[in-house]
Order: structure tokens, then C-alpha cells, then sequence
């Protein structure tokens, strides 16, 4: 059954501003990851920048929201006409009919980064023009959104680590199906920032590569910002790609490794696919969490083999874009929708040997796509699990 | 939409506990303004017990107490996490080892930065595999979470658990976000009536005016709910605990109201 129509989308990372640029690098073979030379963060690292975001300024109505995360949501917002589509939305509903549920892990939190190296020592308060509420807080991704888009539904920010704007849709469906609204913008943004980066150097995560997904040498993650938006309603029969089902649980298994069998992953994708009334074989690409770390990757492995058999078509489109946190999860639902819409399997990037170990079919080369299913799948710190199936009519 | 509260935990100045906050929310008895000391929660590891922070000790202390009469399994439990700010005691720590020129930080401080932590240890502690979220709206963070629980329950006719939870931060951000005391509040919601149930929440809608009745014991409210976005959730339990039908409205934005029919199970 179908659940939602995705009516609208948008995203900007590394590899493109808007979605034909990103579908076109991808499908292209385009490099989007660069050796790290972010200011202050001296780490033997890959990185994905978002350049256009150096010269990028946020207009005068909005500038408390000032921060690098709301900037690139502010950028993400004025490609693909995403801004246009949201107010014939608003005509056509009402600005309080529309919620507005996005995700990020990490804010506007380079603000609080630049206030605390300003203050000259640790006894002294932060400068004055430090604001928490419009940067740093969670929240403040979901105001201005919404203050951008001059909506003023039910609007909040979801945070579960790298799988919060996965989860955003569920919410959408949720918030839709009481009737409190009849759409919601989701997506999710996260930027990068000192926080980000040596966090998970200090976790010895990052790899001195560009990351290598499902690759046999695989060392680790290289972080990427990005912003990605979708406009979900109520379903309709005029839209090509929808939301088919969601699938969500946690692992219980540890705050920042993933439980190494794979059984919270999987039970997300098996309760996504029950959602979709779907059987596994029905599914022609899963868009892999394929994060490029030794455990992650295993992991997904298992719980992939375990609902689906070996031999599925899958890939990480992470060497592209680094991996988003908390926008990875709308990135590539964006990406699994394009490849519906676009009948083509993105190939998993800079791969020289596929892991042995694993079962699943990688690609190594994009692939004509025939069916009309595909999953998605996010997973977060906390072992939060989120999968989605996405069709296409 | 009918949901039933069937399980309820409070800690805040004055609130410890449902059953004493229930006697002091109806004016049976006194309220004294004194601030929570939160035991560490026994479903962590000793480890984890002697390192966990102030904020993730609150949030699983109210939302054992919500689940303990429960007569659904904890582990079996879907959940909501709202907070407005997430843990400020470990990233104002990262934000002082990142302001260094080497910025090692603390990998335990990284991962329990997360705004998900408290739901993490509350999965993790529990053996829980359900679906749980984690949710930011600022001032408004209750009546979202309250929104985003009551939404999941009515589409997946399943009870879920919602814990809110706001801590006062360390400085120098305390100067940034006023947050006075600790509070939190947590409330298990169920599609059906169970015998732990305690009210029914009805005719549940969004609204640009506050239709909220006149509380009888408003003064021990008003005092709190302009300090803790936690202090929403007092709103409601006031209603829960009159046990006279009464309509409620909660914050979700500025002239936006969750207006709620609280009633008799």
C-alpha cells in the first residue's frame, strides 16, 4: 500500500547542488571526497565539502538562524525549485497544515565550537553574539526551516544520530495518517565541524582514504556534509515515486558499534517490507547504510543475507558523498528515488576488491534496474535502525 | 483518536514521584520547592552507573517509574525521547577539549554526545529492540513529543512509551538557555484501556488559542512552566490528576496549541 507520494525532493553535497548534478556525478564517476583541509581539524582524513557553501549568506530575515548548518539548509531549500514546490503547497493546504520533521546530529554546534575558542579563558562567559537556540539547539534546523518556508505546522527536530532523517518519514506518515496534517517537509542536514570530525578520530573511525564501503581493505568512514529535503502527501496518483513502508528498532547492543549480528537491522527491514506487503525478492536494489567500517559493513552483511539470501543488489553511495550523519538518511532516500525514477542501480564506489567475507551482490558498475521496489537502509549511533521501501508507480 | 495514559513518572522541585506529585498537583498536599537528588538507574552496568550524566540519570528515572505497575513487558515497549537541548554536561566537556589546539576529545564523551544517548542506555539497559526516537523543539519539546507519541500509537495501535527530560546547564552555556531546575516527566500511552490506565485522551487537535481550563492548583504550575520546557507536562498530569474530565492546551509554537480532552478511562 502506498503510504506517501513523494512529490518533491531536493539535496546538496559534495558531489552536486541539486539532483540532477548529484544523479549525474554519480552515474558519471565523479569524485566528490578531498583530502581534509578544514580549519583548525589538521586529520589525515577524506572529506566531503560543500564549497558553494564559503560564499553562501543567509538573507536578512533570517540571519539569528546564522549558523553553517542552516546555511546549507538554506542552499539545499533554493535548488530543484524545492521552495516553489513548497509553496504550491501551502496554497494548496495552508501553512498550518504542512509539519515540518528534519534531522541532524549535530546542529549548528561549529557556532558553540567558535564561542568557546573565543572566550579567553575557561572562567569567562561566551561572547554576546552566542546564540543558543538558533544555532547550536537541535531545534533550530526545524525553525528555520520552517521560518524559511513560512510554514507553521507541527514543526521538531529528530536526532538519532545517523538515522535521523530516515525517521523523519515515519513521522510524516504518522503526523499525516492522524489527520493533524495533510504533508510534511522532511530531510535533514548536517555540516561538518570540529565535533564531527575529531569525534570519530578519537573513535579511530575515520579512514586516511576516501572510504571504501563493502571493500576488502575497508578502514573506515570519511565524513561528508549534505543537505537533502523531500515534500511527502497523502498518496496521490500523479506521483512516479512513493513511500512504501518504514521499519524501525534498535539493537540494544551497544551505543556506538553495531551489534555484529545484524538482528536489529534486519528486523527493521523486515518490518519495512511487512509495511510495503512485500515479499524480499520483490526488492531489485537496496541503497546500502555501507558506511566503509570494518563492523558497520559485516554487519549489514548478516542482516541482509538473513532477510533477503545472498547474491541481493546492493551498494554504498557513500564513497560519492562521505557519509552525511545525520542527512545520510535523506540523501539516500533521494538517491534510491532517483534510481527508481532513472531505472538504474548506482555502482558502490571505489571498490579494487569486494570483500570476500560478504554475500551480497556489490555493484562495482551501475546496472540497468528492472523492478519497481528498492530499500534504503540508515542505521544510528545507540543502535537506531530505520529501513524504507520506496516504489515506483 | 482515543489513547489511554496508563503509566506515569515525574521528577521535578517539589514532584517526586506520581504518587506524591498527585497529591501536591491537586492541592492535597503541600508544595515545597526542593530540587530532585536522582539515583543513578540500576538497569546500567556499574560502569555505566558510576560515569552516566546528570540527564541520562534523570530520563531513565522517570521513565522506570512510568513502566514499573506496567503490564506490558518493558523490552516489548516502543519509545519517545524529547528534550530540548540534548546531554549539556558531556558536550559542553567536548566543547572544552575541542577549544585546545590538539582537540582530543574523549571518545566515551563522543558517543554519549549523541542526542539519542538516554535512548540508547534505556534500549540497551532493557534489552529493548523496539523502535525508539529522539525528538528537539525547543520550548515546545513536550508538546511535540507528546504529538509524536499519540501519532504512533494511532497508526501503529501499539503503546508507547514518551520520556521528557531537561537538565540545567553547566556554564558558561547557562547563560545562553535558561533551564532552573531539573524535570522530567514521562507517560506510557496505550491504543486500548489497560488496568494500569488512568485516563483517556480525546478530541485531540491542533488550535491557534489556548482553551486550557482554569487550573485549580495553578500556582505551583505557573511557577515551574516558564523555567523547563519539561513543565508542560505538568499541564496534563494536572488534568490526570484531578480525575475530573477537563480540557487541556499544550504548547507546540507560538499560537499553536495540542488542545486535549482529558477524561475517566
Amino acid at each position: 500500500m502506498t503510504l506517501l507520494s513523494l512529490t518533491g525532493y531536493t539535496c546538496a553535497s559534495a558531489i552536486g547542488l541539486g539532483t540532477k548534478d548529484t544523479w549525474h556525478a554519480i552515474t558519471n564517476s565523479l569524485d566528490g571526497l578531498t583530502h581534509c583541509d578544514f580549519d583548525g581539524a589538521n586529520l589525515d582524513t577524506y572529506i566531503g565539502r560543500v564549497s558553494a557553501l564559503d560564499e553562501y549568506a543567509l538573507s536578512r530575515g533570517l540571519r539569528e538562524f546564522n549558523c553553517r548548518n542552516n546555511r546549507l539548509a538554506a542552499l539545499t531549500l533554493d535548488t530543484d525549485l524545492f521552495s516553489k514546490k513548497v509553496a504550491d503547497a501551502v496554497a494548496k493546504y495552508g501553512a498550518n497544515r504542512i509539519a515540518v520533521v528534519v534531522g541532524t546530529t549535530s546542529s549548528g554546534i561549529q557556532e558553540a565550537e567558535f564561542a568557546f575558542v573565543e572566550r579567553a579563558d575557561e572562567d569567562r562567559p561566551l561572547p554576546k553574539g552566542f546564540k543558543f537556540e538558533t544555532t547550536q539547539a537541535h531545534s533550530s534546523l526545524a525553525d528555520f526551516v520552517a521560518a524559511a518556508l513560512g510554514l507553521v505546522g507541527p514543526t521538531y527536530t529528530v536526532s538519532t544520530a545517523c538515522s535521523s532523517s530516515a525517521k523523519v518519514v515515519a513521522d510524516a506518515h504518522q503526523l499525516i495518517d492522524a489527520g493533524f496534517v495533510d504533508a510534511a517537509v522532511v530531510g535533514g542536514v548536517d555540516t561538518l565541524c570540529w565535533m564531527s570530525l575529531c569525534g570519530f578520530n578519537s573513535l579511530q573511525l575515520l579512514s586516511a582514504k576516501p572510504c571504501r564501503p563493502n571493500d576488502r581493505d575497508r578502514d573506515g568512514i570519511s565524513i561528508g556534509e549534505a543537505g537533502g529535503f523531500a515534500l511527502l502527501e497523502k498518496p496521490s496518483i500523479d506521483s512516479q515515486i512513493c513511500i512504501l513502508g518504514y521499519g524501525e528498532s534498535s539493537d540494544a547492543y551497544h551505543m556506538s558499534s553495531p551489534d555484529p549480528d545484524g538482528s536489529g537491522a534486519a528486523a527493521a527491514m523486515r518490518a519495512a517490507l511487512n509495511q510495503a506487503n512485500l515479499d524480499p525478492d520483490e526488492i531489485a536494489y537496496i541503497n546500502l547504510h555501507g558506511t566503509g567500517s570494518k563492523a558497520n559493513d559485516r554487519s549489514e552483511d548478516l542482516a541482509i543475507n538473513a532477510v533477503f539470501g545472498s547474491g541481493q543488489a546492493c551498494s554504498s553511495t557513500k564513497g560519492w558523498t562521505g557519509h552525511a550523519l545525520g542527512a545520510a538518511g535523506i540523501l539516500e532516500i533521494i538517491l534510491t528515488a532517483e534510481a527508481l525514477a532513472n531505472n538504474v542501480k548506482p555502482a558502490n564506489k571505489n571498490i579494487e576488491n569486494i570483500d570476500p567475507d560478504l554475500s551480497l551482490s556489490v555493484l562495482t558498475e551501475s546496472r540497468q534496474m528492472e523492478g519497481n521496489y528498492a530499500i534504503t537502509n540508515s542505521f544510528g549511533f545507540g543502535g537506531n535502525n530505520c529501513s524504507l521501501v520506496l516504489g515506483k508507480r | 483518536m482515543n489513547i489511554w495514559i496508563s503509566g506515569l513518572g515525574v521528577e521535578g522541585p517539589g514532584l517526586h514521584g506520581w504518587k506524591q506529585a498527585r497529591q501536591t498537583l491537586t492541592g492535597k498536599a503541600a508544595w515545597i520547592f526542593d530540587e530532585p537528588e536522582i539515583a543513578a538507574p540500576r538497569i546500567l552496568s556499574a560502569r555505566e552507573r558510576r560515569r552516566c550524566s546528570p540527564t541520562v540519570r534523570l530520563a531513565l528515572r522517570v521513565a522506570e517509574e512510568a513502566v514499573e505497575q506496567s503490564p506490558f513487558e518493558v523490552s516489548d515497549l516502543c519509545s519517545v525521547f524529547a528534550n530540548s537541548t540534548g546531554d549539556t554536561h558531556v558536550v559542553t566537556r567536548l566543547l572544552n577539549q575541542l577549544s585546545t589546539s590538539e582537540k582530543l576529545v574523549s571518545p566515551t564523551d563522543f558517543h554519549n554526545s549523541v542526542h539519542n544517548a538516554p535512548a540508547g542506555y534505556w534500549t540497551i539497559g532493557h534489552g529493548n529492540k523496539q523502535p525508539t526516537t529522539s525528538i528537539a523543539a525547543g520550548r515546545n519539546t513536550f508538546g511535540m513529543g507528546l504529538l509524536k507519541a499519540m501519532v504512533q500509537v494511532n497508526a501503529t495501535k501499539r503503546p508507547c512509551l514518551l520520556v521528557c527530560y531537561e537538565h540545567p546547564f553547566p556554564p558558561p552555556l547557562d547563560a545562553t538557555y535558561s533551564i532552573a531546575f531539573p524535570m522530567g516527566a514521562s507517560i506510557l500511552l496505550t491504543p486500548q484501556p489497560v488496568a494500569t490506565s488512568e485516563a483517556k485522551i480525546g478530541h485531540a487537535a491542533t488550535d491557534t488559542k489556548n482553551n486550557g481550563a482554569k487550573l485549580p492548583n495553578a500556582n505551583v504550575i505557573q511557577e515551574l512552566l516558564s523555567k523547563n520546557p519539561a513543565a508542560d507536562s505538568l499541564l496534563l498530569l494536572e488534568c490526570v490528576a484531578s480525575s475530573k474530565p477537563a480540557r487541556t492546551s499544550i504548547p507546540l509554537g507560538r499560537n499553536t496549541f495540542l488542545s486535549l480532552e482529558v477524561t475517566a478511562p
